[in-house]
């Protein structure tokens, strides 16, 4: 990966990459593993920022943008989760480990992790929505000794639907990070955490959150964000401290093909990531 | 993709239209050798029994569904096949075949060629229904309009098949590729082009020769019908005759957008 | 920036002149209209019309081409070859709008497909009358004083030649005696005369300055832009002429005669139906009036907004070639009617 595209010859220049693991998130999404074929490509995997995409690109069938669900911290690798919808992620589906896709990244503002050293930060994800915050809750269990508090506050529709879930729950296991866990319903009977929508888990962190100091990361189908939103500025949320990161049709990654403008902005360049502000601003951003 | 061992079988079935997209596939002579040795390709004519298919990769399907039989061979088609490519206007929209549909005057023009004592029914392989796209009974996974299909259009989606591949549609209309060929537009000049209300496809070719498009790719995804019939009024067409350019060869989805506009 | 005189007996010798120094393009007639050709035959070449179909984006974002190139060795990208293409003709809305492209394709991250094209590109502008339909003086483009290599001035006996470049600089010094630096005063005076008498020949203005702001506040009165939308034809056809749209799509074709695969890049429009569709088919524009308000607010007001100028350099080519009337002129003047009642009841 390399973070300035704008010092490369082509900023279109792909690489090789194998999986290098795989397996079944839930029954239409898949964790994959990959790692660059060229050692010197390879050397510079973790050059990007939490909540930033790449392009994948199969030879006859296209490309399609894709969250990086790794953190750098851990440089070895880049890890996503992917949902099987269409074209592109069906001829995905079909690979098997050893097979090999081009990458071509990072792109997208991502996170300023940085700037939320220091703070309060709560993290809300729901459906896919867990596969960027997933980089970002990495990340701070790295360096959790930089920040203040942290909660996470992830929901699905049931149990079998939660990405990442052994990830999650080892993840309230180690309780490096407060994480509460929901789901819409629980089918399986076997569910021993909070049911209900994502929105039920505020009054967990109610009153614990120093609302001038802190920031909210958000993800998740459209319908969550009015919610989320809702319950993050009713606790006195600074709206320019409400992080999300959004989607919209791409197809070259970086401000050139014109498909994910949203009024002035580029989704691929000044996104994904948008805070409250730049919502209200845009009309059309959810 | 297909596993490499794996030659996909592709079949090739006929229904209600003049076959010529059939015969276009067997006219690519520089495309043949390599279309059949990268698949297994089975023709199925009409007469001939489906029954003996147990399973195609692709299913490419020519013609409207016209009678009863039909149908029913159509949804065992479909049971048996991965893919299922509507190959044609007649398959993906209709077709001119279509107009049988709501033409009253059928009866009496029908009369008219056989005299009396032959009836409608004597014609028909079975039961006929009204005309109908492949859509209007199954699903369909790609759509290749053209009266006959181009090669240029059938290629990229058909070497996408035999490697497992769904196409991705991006739907246009014929005036995107009349600007692409360099076309300014008929409709300033008063001559009544339908290309915006018609798929992309042939590469604009009647435009190019200063020819107004008639539709023989069928309707455009996003086709503003409504608007397209003021403009052919404002330059000079009457309602009937507009009507009837754009439903030549518009089929059902032309019909009921239609309507909706008149009402 | 310099200039010179080529008397218009000597027009021809620039022409062939140009001819050695790369492929020459220019303004011919065809059919109906005017397009930027390859000219074999100087006498085909006119210089004397308003507007071509498409601009100059037709050689550094052609309407489909090849960016890559993929086979069991791994993946290439199909960069143009060196080559020199000589475009006589263009008009100053024509090279605005190519600097707006240049801003889009070689800002920070540049495009190496439009950077090679470009490249390879020297422009020969040249000046025109406007008719009707031209709106350069709203845009601030009616004027260019960068961006091309050359630009003739045509005036009753010769041509002001003004330097754009090194690049034309160049052309000038391989065959200085085409031209001379001894413009007179009555010279400058004709020239003047000339620059008043186009002036004054523009019909059109358009207030565009307001629409920034007019846009921003009438955004969501849909009943305004519904008007457009219901008419609208998603045919787009405005910005596939439009010399400053740059969008395109990326499609992947196997071939068939071989394991090989190109990735084509071809023109685009936002007013197509699956411009804005996502996984799960989801549709952020799912109505013509949704991608006619993305169409104008990018071209009249964000643009505006990002660098000072509109995305519109005024060449009137969408209100030439839109078949039902939709163009920056009929929308600006929609909205700038819509809000002159509401200043009525104020004056009360
Ligand atoms: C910044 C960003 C991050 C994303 N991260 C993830 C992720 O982590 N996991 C995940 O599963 N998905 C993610 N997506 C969505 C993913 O890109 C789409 O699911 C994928 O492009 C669909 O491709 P397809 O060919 O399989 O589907 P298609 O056959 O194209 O059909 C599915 C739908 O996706 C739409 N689509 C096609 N191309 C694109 C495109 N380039 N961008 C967006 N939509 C498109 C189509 O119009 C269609 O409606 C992300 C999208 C963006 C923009
Ligand atoms: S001539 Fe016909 S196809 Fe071409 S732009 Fe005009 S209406 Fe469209
Ligand atoms: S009638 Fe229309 S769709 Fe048919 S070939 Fe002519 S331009 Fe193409
Ligand atoms: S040219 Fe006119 S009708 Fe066609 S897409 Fe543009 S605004 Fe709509
Ligand atoms: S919006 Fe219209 S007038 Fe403006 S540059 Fe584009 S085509 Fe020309
Ligand atoms: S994805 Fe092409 S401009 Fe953003």
């Amino acid at each position: 990966m390399i973070s300035d595209r704008s010092k490369l010859e082509n900023p279109y220049e792909d690489h090789l990459a194998t999986i290098i693991d795989y397996r079944d998130l839930t029954s239409d999404t898949r964790y994959y593993k990959l790692k660059f074929v060229d050692p010197e490509i390879q050397k510079h995997t973790g050059d990007y920022r939490p909540g930033q995409f790449a392009m994948f690109s199969i030879p006859g069938v296209g490309e399609a943008p894709f969250s990086i669900s790794s953190t750098p911290t851990r440089p070895a690798f880049l890890e996503f989760g992917i949902r099987k919808v269409g074209s592109f992620t069906d001829a995905l589906f079909k690979k098997k480990e050893g097979d090999t896709v081009y990458i071509r990244g990072p792109y997208g503002n991502g996170f300023d992790m940085e700037r939320m050293e220091g703070k309060d930060i709560v993290i809300v994800s729901g459906g896919l929505g867990a596969v960027p915050l997933r980089s970002v809750l990495l990340y701070l269990e790295d360096k959790r000794e930089l920040y203040n508090n942290v909660f996470f506050l992830n929901g699905a529709r049931t149990p079998d639907d939660m990405l990442f879930k052994e990830d999650f729950l080892a993840m309230h296991a180690r309780e490096i990070i407060e994480t509460h866990l929901t789901v819409d319903k629980d089918p399986t009977g076997e569910w021993n955490h909070n049911v209900g929508v994502v929105t039920t888990l505020f009054e967990k962190i109610n009153g614990r959150v120093d609302n001038d100091n802190a920031y909210a990361l958000i993800c998740g189908p459209p319908v969550m964000y009015k919610f989320v939103i809702k319950e993050l500025l009713e606790m006195d949320f600074s709206k320019k401290n409400i992080l999300m990161t959004l989607e919209r049709r791409m197809k070259c990654g970086q401000g050139h093909c014109g498909h994910c403008a949203i009024h002035g902005v580029y989704t691929c360049l000044d996104g994904p990531v948008f805070n409250f502000w730049d919502y209200e601003r845009m009309v059309e951003l959810i | 993709m297909w596993t490499s061992e794996h030659k996909p079988v592709v079949g090739v079935f006929g229904f209600s239209g003049c076959a010529g997209d059939q015969l276009r596939l067997v006219h690519m002579e520089d495309e043949l050798v390599t279309l059949f040795t990268t698949a297994e390709i089975k023709f199925f004519h009409m007469a001939q029994s489906h029954q003996e298919v147990d399973h195609v990769d692709i299913a490419l399907v020519e013609g409207s569904i016209n009678t009863k039989k039909q149908l029913e061979e159509l949804k065992e088609i479909r049971e048996k096949s991965t893919f299922l490519v509507a190959l044609g206007t007649c398959a993906c929209f209709g077709g001119i075949q279509y107009l049988n549909e709501k033409d009253k005057a059928f009866e009496e023009r029908f009369k008219h060629v056989y005299g009396s004592n032959i009836k409608k029914e004597d014609f028909t392989v079975g039961e006929a229904i009204p005309p109908q796209p492949l859509c209007n009974f199954v699903k369909v996974d790609a759509m290749v309009p053209g009266c006959p299909i181009e090669k240029d259009n059938l290629l990229p989606i058909y070497t996408k098949l035999i490697k497992g591949i769904k196409p991705q549609k991006y739907p246009a209309p014929v005036c995107v590729e009349c600007k692409l060929e360099g076309n300014d537009c008929l409709l300033l000049h008063g001559i009544p082009c339908i290309g915006p209300v018609v798929s992309a496809g042939c590469g604009a070719i009647c435009p190019s020769h200063n020819l107004p498009c008639v539709g023989c790719w069928g309707p455009y995804e996003a086709a503003n019908y409504k608007s397209m019939l003021d403009k052919l009024e404002e330059i000079g067409v009457d309602k009937e005759t507009a009507l009837r350019k754009l439903k030549l060869f518009g089929g059902s989805k032309a019909e009921e957008e239609l309507e909706k506009v008149i009402k | 920036m310099k200039t010179y005189k080529l008397m218009k007996e000597d027009f021809p010798q620039f022409l062939s002149l140009l001819q050695e120094k790369g492929n020459l393009y220019g303004p011919v007639k065809s059919k109906n209209h005017y397009s930027f050709e390859k000219i074999d035959d100087l006498s085909k070449l006119t210089f004397n019309y308003t507007r071509t179909l498409m601009g100059l984006k037709k050689f550094v974002t052609p309407p489909r081409y090849k960016v890559k190139h993929f086979d069991k060795s791994g993946s290439e990208d199909i960069i143009p070859e060196n080559e020199t293409n000589i475009v006589i003709g263009a008009h100053p809305c024509d090279i605005h709008a190519m600097k707006i492209l240049d801003k889009l394709f070689l800002g920070q991250i540049k495009d190496p497909y439009y950077k090679k094209r470009r490249e390879n590109l020297v422009i020969v502008g040249h000046s025109c009358m406007p008719d009707e339909n031209c709106l350069c003086t709203s845009t601030g483009t009616d004027m260019v004083s960068d961006g091309f290599d050359l630009f003739l001035t045509e005036l009753q006996d010769f041509y002001l030649v003004w330097v754009g470049s090194s690049k034309g600089l160049f052309i000038i010094m391989s065959s200085e005696d085409l031209f001379s630096e001894k413009i007179d005063m009555c010279d400058i005076a004709e020239y003047t005369t000339w620059q008043e008498n186009r002036q004054n020949s523009f019909k059109t203005t358009i207030p565009f300055h307001l629409m920034p702001d007019i846009i921003h506040l009438i955004y969501e009165k849909d009943e305004l832009w519904n008007q457009f939308g219901e008419k609208c034809l998603s045919c787009g056809t405005c910005s596939l002429v439009c010399p400053t749209c740059n969008c395109f799509n990326v499609e992947d074709k196997i071939l068939i005669n071989a394991d090989e695969v190109v990735r084509e890049r071809m023109l685009d429009s936002c007013t197509l139906p699956y411009y804005s569709v996502v996984a799960g088919d989801h549709d952020f524009r799912p109505d013509r009036t949704k991608r006619l308000k993305l169409y104008y607010t990018h071209k009249l007001k964000e643009y505006i907004g990002k660098w000072g100028q509109p995305a519109c350099v005024g060449c009137g080519r969408c209100v030439t070639y839109c078949p039902v009337g939709i163009n920056v002129k009929t929308v600006s003047n929609a909205f700038y009617e819509a809000i002159q009642c509401v200043r009525e009841v104020k004056k009360i």
